[in-house]
C-alpha cells in the first residue's frame, strides 16, 4: 500500500484498475538483411500492413455515435494511405533493393513522402505530414509489436470503470475520459484551475491532479483509491483501507440524495434574498444534468469544444443546429459564449497567427474572433439564428478595452441587418454581455457597464492576469489565491458597477461553485451564480442556510485584511456563522 | 481517351478526405485515372500521389480517363469536383 498526495477535485472516491497511458516513442531498428532473409522480411511487413488494416476496419466498425463526425472520414483517409502504393509498394522495394528490415524501409520512404509535404504552400496540405506519419507509426507499432496506451479514436480497449493515469491530459483526450466511462483520472501535471480539473468536475468525477510520480509509482491494473476530497490516492490498499473507503463512498452517496431534496426548493438566502444559480456547459450533453438540478438556466455554454479535435470550424449550418438544439433543450436562458481559444484550448486547425494564442497574453478570445472574422462572423450568425428558438443572449470572452466591444456590437449590428434582409429569424433585442476578466476591464467596469447589457466575472482568468501567474504553469501554481484581496476588490468593484448601473452581473469561474466562497460571494452582493450542475446543490445549501445581513460585517474585514491568514480566519467565521 | 480541364473549388482543395473520395470514385472504373497539375501526373488511384499534387483551391488540373468505362469515370470524377467534394462549405 502506498498513498501519493496532489490535488484533488470533487467530493467523490473512485475506486478501480489503473490504466497507465503510454505515448511510447518509437525507435526504428536499422540492420541489413541477407538475400535469403528478404522473402520473409516482406511477408512480416504484409502482415504488418493488414493487421493495421483490420484494426482500421474494426475501429471504423466500432466508432462511438457521440465521436467527432469527421473521425470515419479520417479513418477511411488513412487506410486508403496505408495501401497506397507509394506507401507499400515503395517500401517493399527499399527492403528488396536495399536489404534492409521493414521498419527501416518504411520510415525511410515515410520521409521522404513528409519532406515533399513539408515543402508544399498550402498550410493545410502541409499539415498532411502528420497523417502519413500517424499510418507510419501504426504499422511501425504493429512490426515492433509495442503496445500503446493511448486516449484516441485508435485505442478500442475497454476502459470502463478504469482509473487513467497519464503525465498529463490534453483537452482532446479528456473528451474520450467522457465517451470511454472511465471511472477516474490522476495525472502528474495539472492543478484544482487546470483544465483537465475543470472536465472533470463537469464529468463529476473524483480525480486527483498534481500528483508528482504517479506514472512512476503505478503499474498498469494496479488497484487504486483516488479521494477527490482530500487529493490523495492509494495504491495496492489493504483489506481495512479499502472497506473504509467503500463506506465513505456509501456515505457520499446518501449525502448526495440528501441534497437531491433540494432541487425543487426556490433558491433564496435564508432572508428570503433571491439568487439565480446558472449552470456551465461545454456540450448539448450536459444540459441533462443541468434539468436534473434545476438550474435557472444556462449562464455559460463553451462554444470552443465546438470547434476543438477536428480538421476545419463547424460551418454556420452545424453550429446553428447545436446551439438550436441547446436552447430549446433548456427551455430557459442560455448564454452562448463565443469562440475563446487560448492556452491549453487549442484548434487543429491552421489560422493566421495561431500560436500567440498560446501565450496568457496573447492573440486570444476575443482578439483572435476580432483578427479573423471568417471564424466569428458564422458564429454570431449561428447565435443569432438560434435566439429566434428561445431566450438567448451572446458572451464576449476577454473583453480589455472600449474599441473591443465597439467592434463586436457593429459586426453583430451588421450580422442582424443580414439575416433581416435575407428574412431570417433571431430575436432583435438579444443581449450582449461581456466576460470580466482582465484586471483593465474590471477597473473599468463602470464604463463596459454602459455599453453592454450584463457583465459575467470569469475568475480563473481574472486571477490570472491580476496575481501574474500563468495558470497552466505547474511552477507558479502555488500563487494562485482566489482570496487575495486585490482579486475580492476587483470582484467587488464589478459587482457594483452592475448594480449601479442596473445590469445584472454574474460570477462564472470556479470559485462560484466552491462553496468555501458562497457566503463571500453573497456578501459581496453577488446574486447570479454560474457553475457545473455538479455543485449547484451544495451551493444552494449554502445559500439557503445563508443570512445576507449578516454577512457583511466579516466580508468587509475579509477584503481589507493585509495578510492572507488573517483572511482565511476570517473566511472561517464566515462560514460558521 | 478523354481530356478536360476542371477548376478544384472546395476550401481545403485536394487535402486528406477529399483526396481520399477522389480515390475511392476513380477506384470503381476499370479505367486509368490521371490528375495532372502543374509539371506532376497524379495517378486518381493513389491518394498518396493525388495529395502530393498540392493542388489547393483556385487550382486549374487536367482531368485524363483512358480505357475502360472512361466515359463514366470523367463524369463521375467531374461530378465530385464541381460538388466540392461533398463537403459542407
Amino acid at each position: 500500500m502506498l498513498s501519493l498526495f496532489g490535488s484533488g477535485i470533487g467530493r467523490g472516491i473512485a475506486i478501480g484498475k489503473a490504466y497507465v497511458l503510454k505515448n511510447s516513442d518509437i525507435e526504428i531498428p536499422n540492420s541489413s538483411l541477407g538475400q535469403f532473409e528478404v522473402a520473409n522480411e516482406v511477408k512480416r511487413f504484409r502482415a504488418a500492413i493488414l493487421a493495421t488494416e483490420n484494426t482500421y476496419k474494426a475501429l471504423l466498425k466500432n466508432l462511438d455515435k457521440d465521436a467527432p463526425k469527421e473521425s470515419a472520414a479520417f479513418i477511411n483517409a488513412h487506410m486508403l494511405m496505408l495501401r497506397d502504393p507509394m506507401i507499400m509498394d515503395t517500401s517493399i522495394k527499399i527492403i528488396r533493393s536495399e536489404l534492409v528490415n521493414a521498419e527501416y524501409a518504411l520510415q525511410t520512404q515515410a520521409d521522404i513522402l513528409i519532406k515533399a509535404f513539408e515543402q508544399m504552400e498550402d498550410a493545410y496540405l502541409r499539415a498532411k505530414k502528420a497523417d502519413v506519419q500517424h499510418v507510419a507509426n501504426r504499422v511501425l507499432r504493429n512490426l515492433l509489436k509495442i503496445v500503446s496506451h493511448s486516449l484516441d479514436e485508435f485505442n478500442n480497449e475497454d476502459l470502463g470503470g478504469k482509473i487513467i493515469v497519464g503525465k498529463d491530459l490534453s483537452p482532446a483526450e479528456t473528451i474520450f475520459i467522457r465517451s470511454r466511462k472511465v471511472a477516474s483520472f490522476v495525472t502528474d501535471l495539472g492543478s484544482q484551475i487546470s483544465h483537465t480539473a475543470i472536465i472533470a468536475r463537469s464529468l463529476k468525477m473524483p480525480a486527483v491532479v498534481g500528483l508528482h510520480g504517479s506514472t512512476r509509482y503505478i503499474n498498469d491494473n494496479d488497484l487504486l483509491i483516488v479521494d477527490g476530497m482530500r487529493g490523495i490516492i492509494i495504491i495496492d490498499p489493504s483489506d481495512k483501507v479499502l472497506r473504509e473507503y467503500k463506506s465513505r463512498q456509501s456515505k457520499i452517496r446518501a449525502r448526495q440524495r440528501q441534497l437531491n431534496t433540494l432541487t425543487k426548493i426556490a433558491s433564496k438566502t435564508a432572508d428570503g434574498v433571491r439568487i439565480q444559480l446558472l449552470g456551465n456547459i461545454e456540450t448539448a450533453k450536459d444540459v441533462k444534468a443541468l434539468t436534473k438540478v434545476n438550474a435557472a438556466g444556462v449562464g455559460l455554454y463553451r462554444t470552443e469544444y465546438l470547434f476543438m479535435n477536428r480538421e476545419q470550424a463547424p460551418n454556420e449550418a452545424e453550429q446553428f443546429r447545436e446551439y438550436k438544439r441547446i436552447t430549446i433543450s433548456v427551455a430557459k436562458p442560455v448564454v452562448i459564449r463565443t469562440l475563446d481559444i487560448g492556452g491549453d484550448k487549442q484548434l487543429d486547425f491552421d489560422y493566421p497567427n495561431k500560436h500567440s494564442s498560446e501565450s496568457p497574453l496573447g492573440l486570444r478570445a476575443v482578439r483572435m474572433c476580432l483578427n479573423y472574422v471568417e471564424i466569428f462572423k458564422p458564429q454570431l450568425r449561428a447565435i443569432l439564428r438560434a435566439s429566434a428558438f428561445g431566450k438567448v443572449s451572446i458572451m464576449i470572452p476577454m473583453v480589455s478595452n472600449f474599441d473591443e466591444i465597439d467592434q463586436v456590437l457593429s459586426i453583430i449590428k451588421q450580422t442582424k441587418a443580414e439575416l433581416k434582409s435575407e428574412g431570417i429569424a433571431y430575436d432583435s433585442r438579444i443581449k450582449v454581455g461581456g466576460m470580466i476578466e482582465v484586471p483593465a476591464a474590471a477597473i473599468m467596469a463602470d464604463l463596459f457597464a454602459q455599453k453592454l447589457d450584463f457583465l459575467s466575472i470569469g475568475t480563473n482568468d481574472l486571477i490570472q492576469y491580476t496575481l501574474a501567474i500563468d495558470r497552466v504553469d505547474d511552477a507558479v501554481n502555488y500563487l494562485y489565491d482566489p482570496m487575495h484581496p486585490a482579486v475580492l476588490q476587483l470582484i467587488k468593484q464589478v459587482i457594483r458597477a452592475g448594480i449601479k448601473a442596473d445590469i445584472p452581473v454574474s460570477l462564472c469561474g470556479e470559485m462560484a461553485g466552491n462553496v468555501r466562497y458562497t457566503r463571500l460571494l453573497l456578501g459581496l452582493g453577488l446574486k447570479n451564480f454560474s457553475m457545473d450542475a455538479t455543485y449547484l446543490l451544495d451551493v444552494k445549501d449554502q445559500i439557503l442556510r445563508a443570512d445576507s445581513s449578516k454577512l457583511r460585517y466579516l466580508v468587509g474585514k475579509i477584503i481589507s485584511s493585509d495578510n492572507p491568514s488573517d483572511a482565511r480566519d476570517h473566511l472561517d467565521k464566515l462560514n460558521q456563522l | 481517351m478523354l481530356e478536360q480541364q476542371i477548376e478544384i473549388i472546395n476550401k481545403l482543395g485536394l487535402h486528406a478526405r477529399a483526396s481520399a473520395k477522389l480515390v475511392s470514385t476513380s477506384a470503381r472504373f476499370g479505367c486509368r485515372v490521371e490528375v495532372e497539375f502543374g509539371s506532376h501526373t497524379a495517378d486518381a488511384k493513389s491518394i498518396m500521389s493525388v495529395m502530393m499534387l498540392a493542388a489547393s483551391v483556385g487550382s486549374v488540373v487536367t482531368l485524363r480517363t483512358d480505357g475502360n468505362e472512361e466515359h463514366e469515370a470523367m463524369v463521375a470524377v467531374t461530378a465530385l469536383i464541381t460538388n466540392y467534394f461533398n463537403e459542407e462549405e
